[in-house]
């Protein structure tokens, strides 16, 4: 079975996603999202009660024990006002949900682009609408996949086609070729009747073999290296682009890891061996009173 | 949150500790860089009361009660060990080092008192014999010192770690001189960084201990292999800056007497509660106005004290302006319960 593919919410299904306002998590569903806001935002600390919204809160402290409460427990700085009313998705100021949505949305961008150079797929959709393929779908009838193939078989038998030019450029001796002689009776479109050679174009030494035609390409073990040495050049070289991207493909995700992990980390505080409290003591300040 | 307030009068220079007494939740002494020993009635009034303030020669490093509470260790920079009697503040030097003292710690069920150092020993105090000590060495410089009820877990430089047991240690206290105690374990630190801090379990079944780089780990002193398949490590006090993940220390940790869970305070300034059994985080605090230096529990787990001041910065040249406060939070029932412990 092949593996199945993991699906990457679309940016819609990301938006739609309620979220909380004190600490900008982001749940499956609403029901969750207010559960969540009881138990972490609007929970008693006294006696555990849960309440609806920061309000409820704030009048059963006072109420019941007499206390006032002056922030939402867990919330982000910034959001821990008393002075706006949230339940669930309700209530959050237009500025608050706006700078959300450009937060998810920047993310989503910025997670796709990390995915795609991650993994070299191409983003979502543009395989059909967006950026090209590097082939373009061909559409052919069914008529003429038959006679590409028929053509083929032809060219084949005519030995036009490449595959085993490189042994043969590097041993263009005769009989290699004799393999490719079509049985006597079957006509090769465009070959001359037996016998019939072109005056001086080929010795005679090798009867029942095709002669070459000036309308075909040549063919190749007849000391014509050049189509055959092209054709090898550009082979390998594709051989070679399509190897060496590869490597450096497979390269550049491992040493966005290490980067991940070095570079993107800044230590507030860092020693072999002294701690801060030795690094303090040698302050002036301080150093003046420690015994020596 | 109005169960929490902050000391009305806090030191001038950043606080190194925080310590309540033994057996009341209202008395807590404080050391502090600026020389001085602090003790507090923070029940007293609103804000509390400074009852008395200690001089030390030299920054004061660590703090702690002793036998009751009118006895005080304290540790600092001036090399010595001192007795504090709290009631006439007269002090007693017990024994010198041969650099600062980092730690000090009173172990009540061996009356036994340890003091840790930069020169790398450990001092045992047998208190029923004063003025005798004996000394242990160590591999390394001591960073941090925690007791259980029968191991004492002394973190180092170079990631080491030890495990003394405490009746060994009593037992090589009796006789002064240098003390041949050999480990009960010799560990090395499960993280990369250098150790921050350290702290026991109360109910003597493994320690938890901090880095450098946001990290605490917790393992269980039990060497078997299952009980050892258990530890674990994870990150903490971080923040994430315009992509870039700012690491803090974190400088405290401390286990909850009652319900076994701990607290652990960073240089971000944030305190959070966590369950070591259920790998849980219960909590986390408001973020304080400067780095966290050190956490402690009252004896009944109703109160934590939290020492705030800004910490010292890789790279900078002098401490930075900052809040020096003490925190008292007072804990409701269920708010540093694990979840899974209040079924």
């Amino acid at each position: 079975m092949t593996k199945k593919r993991k699906r990457y919410p679309d940016l819609q299904q990301k938006l739609e996603r309620p979220w909380c306002f004190y600490c900008e998590r982001d749940f499956d569903d609403l029901k969750i999202l207010i559960s969540h806001q009881k138990a972490k935002h609007f929970k008693c600390d006294k006696c555990g009660r849960r309440l609806n919204t920061a309000g409820g809160l704030n009048v059963h402290m006072t109420q019941v024990h007499k206390e006032q409460l002056n922030q939402v427990e867990n919330a982000i700085p910034g959001r821990g006002g008393l002075d706006i009313e949230i339940f669930g998705m309700e209530g959050v100021p237009p500025d608050v949900l706006d700078q959300h949505n450009q937060d998810v949305t920047r993310q989503h961008f910025a997670d796709e682009a990390a995915r795609q150079a991650a993994t070299g797929n191409p983003t979502r959709g543009s395989g059909l609408n967006g950026a090209k393929s590097k082939r373009a779908k061909k559409n052919e009838t069914i008529e003429e996949i038959l006679q590409r193939a028929e053509k083929y078989r032809i060219d084949r038998a005519n030995g036009v086609l490449p595959p085993p030019v490189a042994e043969v450029k590097l041993e263009p001796t005769p009989p290699a070729v004799q393999p490719f002689v079509p049985p006597p009776g079957v006509v090769v479109p465009g070959a001359f009747p037996p016998g019939a050679f072109p005056p001086g174009a080929f010795p005679p030494v090798r009867p029942g073999s095709v002669p070459g035609v000036s309308g075909l390409p040549q063919r190749p073990g007849f000391g014509a290296p050049p189509p055959g040495a092209d054709f090898d050049n550009s082979l390998n070289e594709l051989i070679r682009d399509a190897q060496n991207p590869a490597p450096a493909a497979s390269e550049t995700p491992v040493e966005k890891k290490n980067s991940k992990k070095d570079k993107n980390i800044k230590l507030v505080f860092f020693d072999e061996s002294v701690s801060p409290e030795e690094k303090m003591a040698r302050l002036p300040r301080y150093a003046e009173f420690a015994r020596t | 949150m109005s169960n929490q307030f902050e000391l009305a009068q806090n030191p001038t220079d950043p606080i190194s500790a925080v310590n309540f007494a033994p057996n009341s939740s209202s008395r807590l002494l404080v050391s502090s860089w600026d020389r001085n020993v602090y003790l507090y009635d923070v029940h007293a009034e609103p804000g509390g009361k400074l009852i008395q303030k200690f001089e030390h020669p030299a920054p004061v490093l660590d703090v702690c009660f002793g036998r009751d509470g009118n006895e005080a260790f304290s540790a600092g920079m001036d090399w010595e060990v001192r007795r504090i009697d709290l009631d006439s503040g007269a002090q007693t030097v017990l024994s010198t080092h041969s650099a600062s003292v980092r730690s000090v710690l009173y172990s009540a069920p061996h009356n036994l008192l340890v003091s840790a150092s930069w020169d790398s020993t450990l001092h045992l105090h047998d208190l029923s014999q004063p003025g005798e000590f004996s000394t242990v060495a160590l591999p390394a410089k001591a960073f941090s010192l925690s007791a259980s009820p029968t191991k004492l877990v002394v973190a180092m430089a170079n990631r080491s770690v030890n495990i003394y047991e405490l009746d060994k240690l009593a037992q090589a206290a009796k006789a002064s001189g240098d003390a041949d105690v050999k480990p009960w374990q010799q560990r090395e630190s499960s993280m990369k960084y250098m150790t921050r801090a350290v702290s026991c379990m109360p109910d003597d079944a493994g320690y938890a201990s901090s880095s450098i780089e946001g990290r605490v780990a917790v393992e269980w002193f039990d060497a078997s292999e299952e009980s050892q398949a258990r530890k674990y490590a994870f990150k903490c006090h971080r923040q994430a800056v315009d992509g870039q993940d700012v690491v803090y220390p974190v400088n405290a940790l401390a286990f909850h007497p009652v319900h076994g869970t701990f607290a652990s305070g960073g240089g971000d300034g944030v305190v959070a509660l966590w369950d070591a059994v259920h790998k849980r985080r219960i909590r986390q605090y408001q973020k304080f106005p400067a780095s966290v230096q050190t956490i402690n529990f009252s004896n009944d787990g109703r109160f934590v004290a939290i020492g705030v001041s800004p910490g010292f910065e890789d790279g900078s040249d002098d401490v930075p302006d900052g809040a020096i406060k003490v925190f008292i939070r007072e804990l409701s029932d269920t708010e540093a319960k694990g979840k899974a412990s209040k079924k």
